[in-house]
C-alpha cells in the first residue's frame, strides 16, 4: 500500500476545467475526463484522482480500476514521448525483437521504463493494428512502419 | 401474491413467482445449481458464468446464466444436459488456469465453494500447462482483512457489497482479462465498519481474516450458536472453537436481527476473551496488596463484611451491568433486595437515562418507516450493523433522515442536519413542533391541548434566530416531518442522559406524538443488555418487569415468589451511589461487570467501606478492590440477553472458563447460600415465622432455573423458556410496558457554559481503548489516538496549532491533550470520544453525562 508521493505540479485553473465540463456526466463522463486530463499533464496523480472522483462522483477505487484497465491511462510518471513497439505475431514475424533490442540498447531502459532525462518510456504492445508495416512502433502518435535496426537509430537520433 | 408461473427443468414441472430467478426456484426443487457471484442479499450480475443452464429459445438451446435469468411461462430449462454440463465444466477449468495449489494451507479449505464444485462440475484435468499468473498473495488492504489475488475468481461479490450495503465502493476492479484482480485504491484501506462481511462472502480463500488466518482447519470446529455482545443489537453469531479456544466468530443468519451481518468490532474484536491479562482467581486485600486467594476465602470474606453493612442496608450499594446476561442481573438485584434489604442497584447508562424503557419499536420497522429522524445518535459509530438498515432504507426505499445533532455525523450524508448548541435541543424540538402546529391536521390531533399550544408559542418565537439556524434547514425539516406517513424517531445516550435529559426526550416524545407516532419513538443504548438490565429490574425505583416500587400488588406478588420483603423506599441511581460514596457513605459496594473508576470515579470509590468487584479483567475498579471475583465471560457460561428491540436471546456456553473464573449467576449463588439466614432456615429447631417474612433458599443448579424463575417474576417474559427461546430469540411486545403519553410542557434545561467557552461532548466510537476491544492485537491501529477534537474556526479564534498539547479543563477535571482540527465538531464545542487511552473524556466529565462546560488553552 505504498502511495506515490511525488505530486505533479499542474496549472490547477486547466484542469478545473476539464473537470467542470464533464462533472454533469457523472461517471459517463469519467473516461473522456482522464485522457483530457492526461493529455495535459502526462500521467494521473493521486490528487488528480480525488479531484475527478469527488467531482464526478465515482469511488475512487473505481477511478484507479479504469486507469488500470486502459493500457493508454497511467498513474505513474511517465516520459514525454511513450514508445510502444507492437510485438505481436505479424510483427514478431517480421522481427519485432530486433527492434526493441535496439530499442532498448539506444535508450538504456527495458521495457516498461523510462529514461532518466524523463524523454522516453519504452513499452512493448500487442497488435496496434498497423500489420501491413509490421514491424512497427508508435512514438507518441506517430506511427513508424517497416522497422530495422537503423532506422530506430535515426528516429531517436543517436547517430 | 405474485402470478404464479409453470416451466421445466429437466422435464420436472416447476412452479414459481414469475420474475423469480431461475437459480432461486431451481433451489427450492432441490437443484442446487453451483454460484460464485451470485448471492442471496446482492444483486444479480452474472460475472462468473458459472450458473450456466440451457434453455429453449427462438433460436434453439442457448446458454444462459440462471443467475440472471428470471423465470416465465413455459420457460424449458435443462440443467443436466450435456452441454449444459460441458459449458460448466469449461468455465471451472477457465477459473482454475491460474488458481493456485493452496488448498493445504488456505484457510478456505474444507469449506470452499471452489473446492466443492470443482469436485462435483468439473473435468478433473486441464488442458493448460503453461505458468500460472502470479499476484498479490499476502496484501493486507485493511487491519482486518487480508487478500490473495491468487485465489480470487472476480466474482464481484466484496465490492457489491461494500457498493450495495455499506455504500462505501471502496473496493474496485483492475486490470482486465485473466490479470483482473481486486483492488483497494492505492493509500486508502478499508474502512467500512462492517468490512468483514466479504471475509464471508467470498466464496474462495482470496479475503481471510488477519485475526484468524492459519489458526484453524474448518473440519476441526464445534460451532456454538450465540450472539454479540459488542453493542445493543445482539447480531447472531456462530463461535467456533477448537480445544477451548475460541478461533473465530461468523455472522448466523437471523432475519429479525442482523440478516446476515456482522459489524468488524463483533466478528474480530474476541482477543479479549481469551487474553492472558483474563483473571483466573479471586484475589484479596491482604496488609494493602491484593493477593491471590481460594473461593472459599473470598466468598467468606465478602458475606463476613456484607453481613455486618447489612444492618445499615442504605450505605450498601451494588451495580450491575447492561453487559452480563439476565441471569446474573436477575439475580444480583434479588439477592440485594431480598437479603441486604437495600433498592440501591443501578447500571451506567441505567436510571439516570430518561427512557420509556422499551428501547426501539423492532428493527423490521427499519425496513417501513419512510423518515427516520437520529437525535444524538451517531449509528455508524455505535450501532453498525443497525447502519445498514438505514442505508439501505435510504438507497432503496428512498427513506428521508433528519439528524439533530451537534456533531457531523457519517450518517449526516443521508439528510438534513440540524446542529444545535447543547442545552438547545429542546428549544429545537419545540421550534420544529410549533411550526408543525401551523397544519391544521396537526393541529387538530393536538386538539383539546389548548394550554400546551399557547405555552409552546410562547416559547418558541423565530426559533431560527434563537438557534443560529438557517431557515431553509429549519423549513426543510419541518417540510420533511409533515410530509412523512411513517416516521421513526431515534434517541441516544448521548442526549438521553444527563441533566437535559429528560426534557429532551420529552420534547421529542411531543414532537412524534404531534405526528401520531408515538409509538415509534424509539431508544438506541450503548450496551448489550441494557434493555435486560431494565427489565430485570437493576433500577434503585424498579422492580423485575420494571414494575414500580409503588406498585402494591405487584410487591406483594413478588415477596410471595421471593419470600421475605422487599424495601419500600427507592434507592441511589448509580449518579447518587458514586456520590455518596465520595461522601463516605457507603460501607459496602458490589460492582459486577463494571468499572466506574475508569470513569474518573476511583477518588469516591476509594472512599467506600468495603468493595467487591466481579470481572474479566483487574480493571481499574477492580484494582481497588478488597475483594476481586474473576467472573467468565458470556460464551464461558449460559445466558440469555435483551436487545433493543426487546428480544430475548439465548448465548450459550461455547467454552470453558480460564482457571477458576466462574461466572457470576454462580457467584451470586454462592453468596446467597452463605447468607446467615440460610442456616437458620434450615436449622430445623428455629421458631416458626410468619409467612412471607423469610426470604427462600436459593437452589438454582443451572442459569436455565434462574430464567425459569424469570419467566415467572418478570411478567413480559412470562412462558419463556430457554428452549423456547429457540435460535431466534423472542420479542416481548413493547404494549406490554404501556406508555401513557401526552403532550407535556418541557422546561428548558438550564445548561451554562458559566465562564468556560465550550461545550465538551463525549461520546464513544466504534473502536476504543477498552479491555474488550484493545486485547485484540489486530485491531490496535484502529483504536482512536486520544485528541481534543475541534473545528477550525474555533482553532483560529484560539489561536492554537494543529498537534498541539493543549490543556483541557472543565468543571470536573483537566487534562492534556493534543489538538486535531475535525470540521464536523461544530464551533463553540470540543469531542473527545470516550473510552480513548488514559480516560481523557472520563476525566473531564467525571462521571457525569455530557455535555459539560469546557476550556482550552495552551500548555505554558
Ligand atoms: S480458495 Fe479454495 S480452491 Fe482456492 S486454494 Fe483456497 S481452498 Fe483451495
Ligand atoms: S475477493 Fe473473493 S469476493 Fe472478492 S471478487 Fe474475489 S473471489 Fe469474489
Ligand atoms: S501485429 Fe504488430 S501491429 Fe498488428
Ligand atoms: S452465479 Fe451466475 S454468473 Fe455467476
Amino acid at each position: 500500500m505504498t502511495e506515490t508521493t511525488e505530486t505533479f505540479t499542474y496549472d490547477y485553473p486547466a484542469i478545473e476545467a476539464i473537470v467542470t465540463r464533464h462533472e454533469a456526466k457523472g461517471r459517463a463522463g469519467l473516461l473522456p475526463c482522464l485522457q483530457e486530463i492526461q493529455a495535459f499533464t502526462g500521467w494521473l496523480t493521486p490528487d488528480i484522482c480525488q479531484l475527478v472522483g469527488r467531482r464526478l462522483d465515482v469511488p475512487l477505487a473505481d477511478i484507479y480500476g479504469v486507469i488500470d484497465f486502459y493500457t493508454l491511462l497511467y498513474r505513474e510518471p511517465v516520459g514525454k514521448t511513450i514508445i510502444r513497439v507492437c510485438d505481436d505475431m505479424a510483427c514478431y514475424l517480421n522481427g519485432s525483437e530486433e527492434v526493441l533490442s535496439s530499442f532498448k540498447k539506444w535508450l538504456g531502459i527495458g521495457p516498461g521504463e523510462t529514461t532518466p532525462d524523463g524523454k522516453y518510456t519504452l513499452e512493448v504492445h500487442p497488435c496496434l493494428g498497423y500489420c501491413d508495416l509490421a514491424p512497427m512502433a508508435m512514438m507518441g502518435d506517430d506511427v513508424h512502419g517497416h522497422l530495422t535496426p537503423d532506422k530506430v537509430a535515426d528516429l531517436l537520433e543517436v547517430k | 401474491m405474485a402470478d404464479m408461473v409453470k416451466f421445466t427443468i429437466d422435464g420436472k414441472e416447476v412452479e414459481a413467482p414469475a420474475g423469480e430467478l431461475l437459480v432461486d426456484a431451481a433451489k427450492r426443487i432441490g437443484i442446487n445449481i453451483p454460484v460464485f457471484c451470485s448471492h442471496p442479499k446482492l444483486d444479480p450480475l452474472g460475472a462468473c458464468r458459472m450458473c450456466l443452464v440451457e434453455v429453449e429459445g427462438r433460436r434453439g438451446r442457448q446458454l444462459v446464466t440462471s443467475c440472471t435469468t428470471p423465470v416465465s411461462e413455459g420457460l424449458v430449462v435443462y440443467y443436466d444436459s450435456e452441454r449444459a454440463r460441458a459449458a460448466r465444466a469449461g468455465t471451472l477449468e477457465l477459473l482454475l488456469i491460474n488458481h493456485p495449489l493452496d488448498c493445504p494451507i488456505c484457510d478456505k479449505g474444507g469449506e470452499c465453494p471452489l473446492q466443492d464444485q470443482a469436485m462435483e462440475h468439473g473435468n478433473g484435468e486441464s488442458h493448460f500447462v503453461e505458468e500460472k499468473h502470479h499476484k498479490n498473495k499476502r496484501y493486507p488492504i485493511s487491519d482486518w482483512i487480508m487478500l490473495d489475488q491468487e485465489r480470487c475468481v472476480v466474482c464481484w461479490r466484496c465490492i457489491r457489497y461494500l457498493d450495495e450495503w455499506e455504500d462505501k465502493p471502496q473496493l474496485g476492479l483492475y486490470h482486465r482479462g485473466g490479470e483482473t484482480v481486486i483492488d483497494i485504491a492505492p493509500g486508502h484501506p478499508l474502512d467500512a465498519k462492517t468490512s468483514g462481511n466479504i471475509v464471508e462472502m467470498c466464496p474462495v480463500g482470496a479475503l481471510t481474516s488477519r485475526v484468524s488466518r492459519f489458526s484453524y482447519r474448518p473440519w476441526e470446529l464445534s460451532h456454538t450458536d450465540s450472539l454479540c455482545t459488542h453493542c445493543a443489537l445482539g447480531c447472531n453469531v456462530r463461535v467456533d472453537t477448537r480445544l477451548n479456544q475460541v478461533k473465530r466468530l461468523l455472522a448466523r443468519e437471523n432475519p429479525a436481527v442482523n440478516d446476515q451481518w456482522l459489524c468488524d468490532k463483533g466478528r474480530f474484536a474476541f482477543g479479549y476473551m481469551q487474553h492472558e491479562s483474563r483473571l483466573t482467581q479471586p484475589l484479596l486485600r491482604k496488609n494493602g496488596t491484593l493477593q491471590p486467594a481460594s473461593w472459599e476465602e473470598a466468598l467468606d470474606a465478602v458475606t463476613a463484611k456484607l453481613v455486618e453493612a447489612s444492618k445499615q442496608p442504605q450505605r450498601v450499594a451494588a451495580i450491575g451491568s447492561a453487559k452480563v446476561s439476565n441471569e446474573a442481573n436477575y439475580l444480583l438485584q434479588k439477592f440485594f433486595r431480598q437479603y441486604v434489604h437495600s433498592n440501591n442497584i443501578d447500571f451506567r447508562h441505567g436510571s439516570d437515562i430518561a427512557t420509556a424503557g422499551r428501547g426501539i419499536p423492532s428493527i423490521a420497522e427499519f425496513e417501513k418507516a419512510d423518515l427516520f429522524v437520529l437525535f444524538g445518535v451517531d449509528m455508524a459509530e455505535n450501532i453498525p450493523v443497525l447502519d445498514l438498515f438505514l442505508k439501505r432504507a435510504v438507497n432503496r426505499r428512498h427513506a428521508k433522515v433528519l439528524l439533530i445533532n451537534s456533531r457531523r455525523v457519517e450518517d449526516s450524508r443521508y439528510g438534513t442536519l440540524l446542529q444545535p448548541a447543547p442545552g438547545e435541543e429542546v428549544l429545537l424540538l419545540n421550534g420544529l413542533s410549533a411550526a408543525l402546529l401551523k397544519d391544521e391536521a396537526i393541529a387538530k390531533r393536538a386538539g383539546r391541548l389548548s394550554g400546551y399550544k399557547a405555552w409552546l408559542a410562547d416559547m418558541v418565537s423565530e426559533p431560527t434566530a434563537k438557534l443560529n439556524l438557517s431557515e431553509s434547514d429549519f423549513g426543510g425539516a419541518v417540510a420533511m416531518l409533515r410530509r412523512a406517513q411513517r416516521p421513526l424517531f431515534l434517541y441516544g445516550e448521548a442526549v438521553a442522559g444527563g441533566k437535559s435529559g429528560a426534557a429532551n426526550v420529552t420534547a421529542l416524545t411531543n414532537l412524534a406524538l404531534l405526528l401520531g407516532a408515538v409509538d415509534r419513538v424509539g431508544y438506541l443504548p450503548y450496551d448489550a443488555n441494557a434493555q435486560g438490565a431494565r427489565d430485570m429490574g437493576v433500577l434503585p425505583d424498579r422492580l423485575p418487569g420494571q414494575i414500580v416500587l409503588s406498585d402494591a400488588s405487584a410487591v406483594s406478588r413478588l415477596q410471595r415468589q421471593w419470600g421475605g420483603t422487599v424495601p419500600a423506599e427507592p434507592g441511589l441511581t448509580y449518579l447518587g451511589m458514586l456520590q455518596a460514596a465520595a461522601q463516605g457513605e457507603l460501607d459496602f459496594l458490589y460492582v459486577m461487570g463494571s468499572d466506574p473508576a475508569a470513569e474518573g470515579m476511583s477518588e469516591a470509590l476509594q472512599k467506600v467501606g468495603f468493595l467487591v468487584v466481579s470481572d474479566l479483567f483487574l480493571t481499574e475498579t477492580a484494582k481497588l478492590a478488597d475483594v476481586v471475583l474473576p467472573a467468565a465471560d458470556y460464551v464461558e457460561s449460559d445466558g440469555t440477553f435483551t436487545n433493543l428491540e426487546r428480544r430475548v436471546q439465548r448465548a450459550p456456553k461455547a467454552v470453558r472458563a480460564p482457571g477458576r473464573a466462574a461466572p457470576d449467576w454462580l457467584i451470586l449463588t454462592h453468596l446467597a447460600q452463605r447468607w446467615p439466614v440460610v442456616e437458620e432456615i434450615k436449622d430445623p429447631k428455629r421458631k416458626k415465622r410468619g409467612h412471607g417474612r423469610t426470604p427462600n433458599i436459593w437452589s438454582y443448579a443451572s442459569p436455565q432455573d434462574v430464567l425459569q424463575e424469570i419467566a415467572r417474576v418478570v411478567p413480559m417474559y412470562a412462558g419463556l423458556t430457554w428452549d423456547a427461546l429457540g435460535d431466534a430469540g423472542q420479542q416481548w411486545p413493547a404494549e406490554a410496558l404501556p406508555l401513557r403519553p401526552r403532550l407535556q410542557s418541557v422546561t428548558l434545561p438550564t445548561l451554562s457554559r458559566r465562564s468556560f467557552t465550550h461545550w465538551l461532548i463525549a461520546e464513544r466510537v466504534l473502536y476504543d481503548a477498552g479491555q474488550l476491544f484493545a486485547t485484540t492485537e489486530q485491531g490496535h491501529n484502529l483504536i482512536m489516538a486520544p485528541a481534543v477534537h475541534i473545528n477550525s474556526h474555533d482553532l483560529a479564534t484560539a489561536s492554537l496549532a494543529v498537534g498541539q498539547e493543549i490543556q483541557v479543563t472543565s468543571p470536573h477535571g483537566s487534562v492534556r491533550l493534543p489538538l486535531l482540527v475535525d470540521e464536523n465538531v461544530s464551533p463553540g464545542t470540543l469531542f473527545v470520544p470516550l473510552g480513548l487511552a488514559g480516560a481523557p473524556a472520563e476525566q473531564l466529565l467525571d462521571g457525569q453525562y455530557g455535555p459539560v462546560p469546557a476550556r482550552i488553552e495552551a500548555v505554558a
